[in-house]
């Protein structure tokens, strides 16, 4: 269990190319009040948009919205510590991670600093390359680690798919691919990238609210009372069940409020002193849409909302 | 003023004329080699006959070092072959961890303050058994303050529970590959890989910085240079920030640096645009003893480490593939960038994958800018087979073999990580020059010892610490290691034309020996002793400095 003032690093993983800056910048473009800080390994590759920075020194780039960008140099755990101890703390890190990087060593670093956690892997692939560099010379091994590593894939350039029966068989058929999201432009929303921010979650779970988009679903589900959290975030994990993210609160049979919260294979509960109302929000993509198993495999932890 | 210097023997590698016994100087420069009469013809001169029964080379290229070494020796020493301080003492090597121990306890009794911090460098347990050091030893030297070892590889550090309670690991539950734990589930101590190392490396004196050397630092690695005949030496991984390069070249335009210092911009954390941009900038700040202008790019990690990137079958203990430190596509867009811009490029390599990958890219690289002359470098390239080498030579690069890598862990290659067959090719210097690939040898100070005499010997004689020969057929003569350590390696920095032979309007760079290297016995060529040198016309003697 992570205590609640840690704050939840994402980490962005792909190969050259793949989309990482870009999808960086969206959700800068999406913050919206939300204060994230990018950390990125190298200034180099133009790494934000130039209209977001408001300024910028050797260490630092100041952007629109609270949010900052730091390079990370060879001292990432450093710069994420500075981070942590800034006045104005930031909601969310999104780190993003080198081309080469192994996304499951960057996480066990972070592991090792109390002031953050490991929120979830993003990698992010490009729809048109991929085929090719799952079999090519050199970097075959390493983009597959990265995708191995990630809780959520996303599918990017979708748009540039070439043959699209062809391609979508392949990928529905590349079992670790399946449940990868298909975006492009690394076009994505928020809380499927970045989870859902905690007072969203709020406002989503009290007024019941569903919400549907062209790709996702999301529903809220209602827990019974007193049930083992563990139990359930684990539940949420379950691979046939396609649930991208989960994140809401229950109430323990210890009596005791906790969130608890989803994304891919990856779980975690955390004990929250605050009053909150049990309730979570599920989002799962179209593609794989069942609620019928979904209802079935979380029965003995609640109810889906009709 | 011209000055003649008179030798017992000048070899001047200058085929040409390749021994003289008078040599004269003006302006730091060479102006010519021969016997007395033939010099005198200058005019008017100054005989000097402080070296007439010494033997002078050229003043050795070192072609890739890092000045960390410099700073380092400020540390407690706990490796475990002799080796020789800035300052000329001799520190016995460690035997065992007993022996370390009893070092840094010693070393504590100095200390100051009671917090101050304990470091040590260079252990090394291949050579003690495997036996680690352990946290619980550490704390019996001290609880209070700080301490830690670097290990050789620079890859290892074992620290005592102080130093993991300041870097705020001393605590149970960590699940980290680099981090092992103890019965009691707190870390053994012992962190691998820079990022388990870094947050506590700072509070034991291991900043992130590491490889960058500060000003005291560049000082003692000059004396190391004189002790070991060094006038030319590259700093192969700096980050060259604004205040190190403004530091640099400060202390290297004292009067009294002995040493001209290559530097190159290590290519990290930047796009290779900017980094091209950047080196273009600096190239126009080098000095006579400052060298500014070249890349060092890192393809893989390292053998003994396994993160070097290994071609089937792989490591030979079975464990999986090394790590890519740059991608394929950086760099070739590096290679290509530079060669545009007439910049040169070496390129650490160690697992035979990423030799492989530096060649593709390049040949890539070169059918878009054709570049004549461009030298770039393989650095360390240790298990290149003959095929690659044949590439290299299509290429048009040099290379740089790690030749003292093989005397240090070579019994390790064979056993462990790569195992009999390719152990006995590596670091293949006589392929290298079968191939006719330019070739240099190198020590990889700090981690072996700085000394082109001694690495000669490990190129000539491949014997390994066991006192095992590995790899017989890929010995080179005396002849040609002594070519390594001189114009070879000049040759890789495109300073051919400046250094590493004695002729006509080179500079007057000396080393400067007490004994003939092309007479002694092979086994013999690392203890010749080194009297100082000369650089730039001016003489350092080590035993003043």
């Amino acid at each position: 269990m992570t205590t609640l003032d840690a704050i939840p690093v994402t980490i962005v993983s792909g190969y050259l190319g793949a989309g990482k800056t870009t999808l960086v910048n969206n959700a800068l473009r999406k913050a919206n009040g939300l204060k994230l800080a990018i950390l990125v390994n190298e200034f180099g590759n133009l790494a934000i948009d130039e209209d977001l920075i408001i300024a910028q020194d050797d260490n630092m780039i100041s952007l629109a919205g609270g949010c900052i960008c730091c390079s990370y140099g060879n001292d990432m755990l450093l710069s994420l510590k500075e981070l942590a101890a800034l006045d104005s703390k930031p909601d969310q890190i999104i780190l993003e991670a080198s081309g080469v990087a192994i996304p499951s060593a960057i996480e066990s670093s972070v592991s090792l600093i109390d002031e953050c956690y490991t929120e979830s892997i993003v990698s992010i692939i490009d729809c048109e390359q991929i085929q090719e560099q799952l079999n090519a010379k050199y970097i075959a091994d390493t983009v597959l680690s990265q995708i191995e590593s990630a809780d959520l894939i996303l599918a990017n350039k979708a748009d540039l798919i070439k043959n699209d029966t062809e391609f979508y068989n392949w990928k529905e058929n590349h079992n670790i691919l399946n449940k990868a999201i298909t975006v492009s432009h690394s076009d994505i929303d928020l809380d499927i990238f970045l989870g859902i921010t905690r007072q969203d979650l709020e406002l989503r779970t009290r007024q019941v609210e569903e919400g549907h988009t062209d790709k996702f679903w999301s529903k809220v589900f209602t827990p019974h009372t007193s049930i083992d959290p563990i139990k359930l975030s684990q539940a949420l994990t379950l691979k046939y069940l396609f649930l991208v993210r989960a994140k809401g609160h229950v109430l323990g049979s210890d009596q005791k409020i906790y969130e608890v919260q989803s994304v891919g294979h990856r779980s975690y509960v955390r004990s929250t002193q605050k009053d909150k109302t049990p309730g979570l929000v599920l989002i799962g993509t179209k593609e794989h849409m069942n609620f019928d198993l979904l209802s079935q495999s979380l029965k003995e932890f609640g109810s889906l909302s009709a | 003023m011209i000055t003649i210097y008179s030798a017992k023997k000048i070899i001047t590698m200058n085929p040409a004329r390749p021994f003289a016994s008078h040599l004269a100087v003006k302006d730091g420069k060479i102006l010519g080699t021969g016997g007395l009469v033939e010099l005198e013809k200058w005019g008017d001169y100054k005989l000097d006959n402080s070296f007439k029964d010494k033997v002078i080379m050229p003043g050795f290229v070192e072609g890739h070092a890092h000045t960390m070494e410099g700073t380092l020796w400020r540390y407690v020493y706990c490796g475990y072959f002799d080796r020789t301080d800035p300052d000329g003492k001799i520190w016995s090597g460690a035997k065992t961890i007993e022996e370390v121990l009893d070092r840094l306890k010693a070393a504590d009794k100095n200390l100051a303050g009671p917090d101050d911090a304990l470091s040590g460098w260079q252990l090394d347990p291949i050579y003690m058994d495997n036996k680690r050091v352990s946290r619980a030893d550490l704390d019996r030297v001290s609880k209070t303050r700080p301490i830690g070892i670097l290990h050789a590889s620079g890859h290892i550090m074992n620290v005592n529970s102080r130093a993991l309670e300041l870097g705020g690991l001393m605590k149970t539950g960590i699940n980290h590959p680099g981090i092992p734990l103890d019965e009691d589930g707190y870390p053994t101590g012992e962190l691998y890989g820079p990022d388990a190392m870094t947050p506590v490396g700072v509070h034991v004196g291991f900043n992130r910085s590491l490889t960058d050397s500060d000003e005291a630092g560049l000082v003692s690695f000059g004396k190391l240079c004189v002790r070991t005949g060094v006038t030319t030496v590259t700093d192969l991984a700096a980050r060259l920030t604004e205040d190190g390069v403004e530091a640099m070249i400060k202390i290297t335009n004292k009067q009294n640096y002995p040493a001209c210092v290559v530097a190159l911009k290590v290519f990290l954390g930047a796009s290779a645009k900017e980094t091209v941009e950047f080196v273009q900038g600096l190239k126009k700040k080098s000095t006579d003893r400052l060298r500014l202008g070249r890349i060092k790019a890192v393809a893989d990690g390292s053998i003994q480490g396994f993160s070097a990137r290994m071609r089937w079958p792989g490591y030979h203990n079975g464990a999986p593939n090394g790590l890519w430190y740059t991608a394929p596509d950086q760099l070739s867009d590096l290679y290509k960038l530079s060669l545009e811009a007439g910049i040169q490029v070496h390129t650490h390599t160690n697992g035979d994958e990423a030799t492989e990958m530096a060649l593709d890219m390049l040949e890539g690289a070169l059918k878009e800018h054709a570049s004549p002359d461009h030298r770039f470098t393989l650095q360390h390239c240790q298990l290149a087979d003959a095929a690659q080498f044949r590439r290299m030579k299509k290429l048009d690069m040099c290379v740089n073999l790690f030749a003292n890598h093989h005397y240090y862990w070579g019994d390790e290659h064979y056993r462990l990580t790569v195992g009999p067959d390719r152990a006995s090719r590596m670091n293949a210097c006589r392929t290298a020059l079968k191939t006719k690939v330019p070739m240099a040898i190198h020590s990889d100070a700090p981690v072996t010892p700085l000394g082109p005499l001694f690495t000669a010997w490990c190129a000539v004689n491949r014997r390994t610490a066991s006192g095992r020969i590995q790899g017989e057929e890929e010995t080179i003569t005396i002849e040609d290691a002594m070519y390594a350590i001189t114009l070879g390696a000049a040759y890789t920095l495109h300073m051919d034309d400046e250094v590493g032979s004695l002729e006509t309007g080179k500079r007057a760079d000396l080393a400067i020996l007490e004994e003939d290297p092309f007479l002694v016995d092979p086994d013999e060529l690392k203890n010749i002793k080194v009297w100082g040198t000369m650089q730039q016309g001016r003489i350092f003697d080590a035993k003043l400095l």
